[in-house]
């Protein structure tokens, strides 16, 4: 039996790493200490495999063909896409193994995740990854998400799809220890109009919604009150995965601060038990 | 003209992975390859990202373009000034569809 030895989730901002230095300084020393304590954590937790949920941005599908989910189950990935994000492109190992085994188990539960052999990573996966483990050494099963173009997979949706990456886990035959990651922008403003405006009260409720287990508040709302808080915040879709994974237990934030510079509400959470930082 | 046409070419661009052709912005094949018109060829080619976003880019993808193509505080000061402009702000791919 596999065991679920970590679950977390953060914000990604392609400026994290690309330009890490645009941000206040406090603010920037928060959030690397935050991801800090989240390697640590992983370190400790001492992972096979690393599930990551992240959305889709154009790198691998394209209006012709954008399905809701999508399990990576290649040998090997390769990222990141963009040229710009001050991280070294190359590959990242994968775990077909594990891979395929989540998309069967979701297909054995009426779930019906895409699958590809060749999943290009680009920042929303890479920067988070880059943070935690920056030499790749542990294996990833990459999980894309469609948190961009209308119509896509409820809140609701993503929030089960989390409960059925659990069973599969826990049900996997091999002894792996698995770290599940969730890796989106809180409230943003993509591409458009209003970009660089952060809607920090809409973050900060929905991270004190984790925190108190009261996730079906958040898996209510529609879409265009999730928009409230800038296109990019229906990348809360992964996090919501994540907590879907755990249940019942309330998140634990580690760090919160809407950085202007990266135009994102960057958050960072755990479900481990435990002081945060600096406590 | 949709705008699918458009954003196929950016999404080529950007994604040129495996292609034994892979796309450039030039004006006569984007012509040739995608039938887009002068107005988008122009947009393209200046990454005019005001422009692109009028022509119905979808966001996300319009990011990813002016990331690669445009300097950071030009990209900016373009979706500041459609903001100025009072450009509407569609949900996210309901109005941008293709």
């Amino acid at each position: 039996m596999a065991e679920l030895v970590a679950a977390v989730a953060a914000s990604h901002a392609p400026m994290l790493t690309a330009a890490p230095d645009t941000a206040e300084p406090g603010q920037r020393e928060r959030v690397y200490a935050a991801m800090a304590a989240l390697r640590r954590e992983l370190e400790a937790a001492r992972p096979d495999a690393l599930v990551i949920c992240s959305n889709e941005h154009f790198t691998n599908f394209f209006l012709d063909n954008f399905p809701p989910f999508c399990i990576g189950v290649g040998d090997r990935h390769v990222g990141p896409a963009e040229a710009w994000l001050r991280i070294p492109r190359g590959p990242v190992p994968g775990h077909p193994d594990l891979g395929r085994w989540l998309v069967e188990r979701a297909l054995a539960e009426d779930f019906d995740p895409a699958f590809s052999e060749d999943l290009c990573l680009d920042h929303g996966i890479m920067t988070v990854l880059h943070l935690l483990d920056p030499e790749r050494r542990i294996p990833v099963v990459p999980i894309v998400q469609n948190c961009a173009v209308a119509p896509m997979p409820s809140l609701s949706r993503c929030y089960r799809l989390g409960t059925v990456l659990r069973r599969a886990i826990e049900a996997w035959p091999g002894s792996a220890r698995v770290a599940l990651i969730g890796a989106g922008g809180l409230s943003h403003w993509v591409g458009m109009p209003g970009m660089g405006r952060i809607n920090a009260e809409f973050d900060r409720w929905f991270l004190d919604r984790l925190a108190a287990g009261r996730v079906e508040d958040v898996t209510a709302l529609t879409d265009a009150e999730v928009e409230r808080a800038g296109n990019g915040a229906h990348e809360i879709r992964s996090w919501l995965t994540v907590a879907g994974a755990v249940a019942q237990k309330r998140a634990r934030v580690l760090a919160y601060e809407p950085i202007t510079a990266w135009v994102t509400g960057m958050g960072v959470i755990t479900y481990a038990d435990g002081p945060a930082p600096g406590e | 003209m949709t705008a699918y046409a458009l954003q196929k070419a950016i999404h080529d661009y950007l994604n040129p992975r495996g292609r034994p052709d892979p796309p450039t912005l030039d004006p006569d094949a984007l012509h040739a390859r995608y039938g887009l018109g002068e107005a988008e060829v122009r947009a393209l080619v200046e990454a005019d990202v005001a422009a692109l976003y009028r022509l119905g880019v979808h966001p996300v993808l319009l990011n990813s373009f002016a990331r690669a193509r445009v300097p950071r505080d030009r990209y900016r000061a373009a979706l500041a000034e459609l903001e100025a402009g009072s450009a509407p702000t569609p949900p996210s791919g309901e109005a941008r569809r293709g």
